[in-house]
């Protein structure tokens, strides 16, 4: 079940060092790195180093191996309905969230034909926050691991209101980032394609 | 229009790399003394040259078209430091002689040609310490400061012969050159050199035997790819798309299919592909611009691109069927891809 875990948390970070991964499967460090080598080895991931920071990602069969693992977790849960459900009913919510952070995006930029104020924008993902508490609450019924979601979501947008680089920052979990990282991770549990 | 001005006066006409300091003099930053040579070929500009007083000088080119491209040319043109002022003439000229060797080096990697050289001369400051300033993580482009310094000046570490020490956020490493506050001091003062010049900026600085803090250089940071030049010569427009991040970047195109793909992809290159997903941020984050088959100005490709300040396309439907390899020109605001090169 660990190994499932490491390979998840490598395919929705994207890529990510050892501790990051770790936190992500709530595994002590030195087991997700036995589990990362073991994967390592069997090219279901791989290494890259950029200048002195490195970290980990999926390879193709790491991904293709990571769904097989998951299609079969979602089907002793008996939950692939309600993740159908979730995802099918997932666009309205994934607009609302995407069009806040452009809105914020183009704002900052100065290219916004009408700037967008601050408050607007998190009152908007403050909305998507509670579509997203029901969708977790719906999904941790039977799939526990997509506890956390909201909390971390939730946290970013209260922080967005003292630092707006918390809606879309790529070097945190911000509010856009936990959302991607949600949005894949439905994607990857059924299989399916961007 | 005259062959020599000040270096504070300096602006595009001058060249990418003195515009830049002309900038940052005119609005207050410590910046050695200069003159800029325009027209290096008409001579006449040879007394000029004594202006910024002091026994040696720096000798730098200033190109159009250099240091703001995705195609970084760090180290393409020659730098001379330590010129004596009975020198400086002939260093002027060796200098703008370069020229020659940028053009090559853009025939080989499609990046526009140079069109005019430019030279910078400033009085050669006598550092205690030396080194460089980045505003943005290498890796991931987040807005974080990395400083390395050297003892002395910084031209054996410039020529990577020297290791540096290394402050990423205020923590150090490495050899003990700076103390804390000196980091925090030149890692504040890129920052107010970000909000000057907008966009992630690699700093040259360096600190002398009284304390005072100079900066030699800023440009803007390749691996983030934001052009703070005109934009480069663009020519046959072969697709369009939904324009979905600002800005305009030259590179090399790369189609890139999936994740065993990732390692073809070299920093500085313009991203090509169907979409996506979390592991592609760290591509992105060296792109010179990225282009998506699918989304729109909603896609999360574009969200990330204009966090990392990359021109984004998005909706270009053959988008993986373009020639890998080919030097071209995205403009996010438009919505192009386009050859690299004059119309």
């Amino acid at each position: 079940m660990s190994a499932v875990r490491v390979l998840h948390a490598v395919r929705v970070l994207g890529y990510a060092g050892t501790a990051r991964i770790a936190g992500r499967s709530g595994l002590p460090v030195d087991t997700a790195e036995d589990l990362l080598l073991d994967a390592g080895s069997r090219g279901h991931v791989t290494w890259t180093q950029f200048a002195d920071e490195g970290g980990w990602s999926l390879t193709e069969a790491g991904r293709a191996e990571g769904e097989r693992l998951l299609a079969a977790e979602l089907d002793d849960a008996g939950a692939r309905a309600v993740v159908e459900s979730v995802l099918d009913g997932f666009g309205p919510l994934n607009d609302l969230v995407a069009a806040a952070c452009t809105r914020w995006q183009l704002t900052e930029l100065g290219v916004a034909a009408t700037p967008a104020a601050l408050a607007d924008v998190l009152a908007d993902l403050a909305r998507a926050a509670e579509g997203l508490a029901g969708i977790e609450q719906r999904l941790t019924a039977s799939l526990r691991r997509f506890a956390g979601y909201h909390a971390r979501f939730s946290d970013a947008v209260e922080r967005a209101r003292h630092d707006a680089g918390w809606v879309t920052a790529t070097d945190r979990d911000s509010a856009h980032r936990v959302w991607f990282e949600l949005h894949e991770d439905l994607l990857a549990t059924l299989g399916r394609a961007r | 229009m005259s062959a020599v001005v000040p270096l504070r006066d300096a602006d595009e006409s001058c060249g990418a790399k003195a515009a830049s300091l002309g900038r940052l003099m005119r609005a207050g930053f410590a910046v050695p003394d200069g003159v800029v040579v325009r027209d290096v070929e008409g001579g006449g500009w040879e007394p000029a040259l004594a202006a910024p007083g002091g026994t040696t000088y720096a000798v730098r080119s200033s190109a159009h078209g250099e240091d703001g491209h995705a195609a970084s040319y760090a180290g393409q043109f020659r730098t001379m430091l330590n010129v004596p002022a009975t020198e400086a003439a002939a260093a002027v000229r060796r200098t703008a002689a370069s020229v020659h060797d940028a053009g090559t080096y853009a025939a080989a990697t499609g990046a526009p040609a140079v069109r005019r050289m430019a030279v910078i001369v400033q009085r050669m400051l006598d550092p205690v310490a030396s080194g460089v300033a980045f505003t943005r993580h290498p890796v991931t482009g987040a807005r974080s400061t990395v400083v390395e310094a050297v003892q002395g000046p910084g031209d054996r570490y410039m020529a990577g012969e020297v290791a540096p020490q290394r402050w990423l956020d205020g923590e150090p490493t490495g050899a003990r050159v700076l103390t804390a506050e000196q980091a925090r001091r030149v890692a504040r003062e890129a920052g107010r050199v970000e909000e000057l010049l907008g966009g992630g900026q690699d700093v040259e600085w360096a600190i002398t035997a009284d304390g005072r803090l100079w900066l030699l250089q800023a440009r803007p940071i390749t691996t983030t790819g934001r052009a703070a030049v005109p934009s480069p010569a663009a020519g046959r427009v072969l697709a369009t798309g939904t324009p979905a991040g600002p800005g305009t970047a030259a590179g090399p195109l790369r189609v890139v299919a999936g994740l065993d793909d990732f390692a073809r992809f070299r920093p500085g290159d313009v991203l090509v592909c169907r979409a996506t997903s979390p592991a592609w941020t760290p591509l992105l984050a060296r792109a010179a611009a990225v282009v998506t088959e699918t989304g729109g100005v909603l896609a999360h490709a574009a969200i990330v691109a204009r966090e990392l300040r990359i021109p984004a396309v998005t909706d270009v439907p053959a988008a993986t069927g373009l020639p890998d390899g080919a030097g071209v020109v995205v403009d996010g605001t438009r919505g192009t891809i386009a050859v690299a090169g004059p119309r």
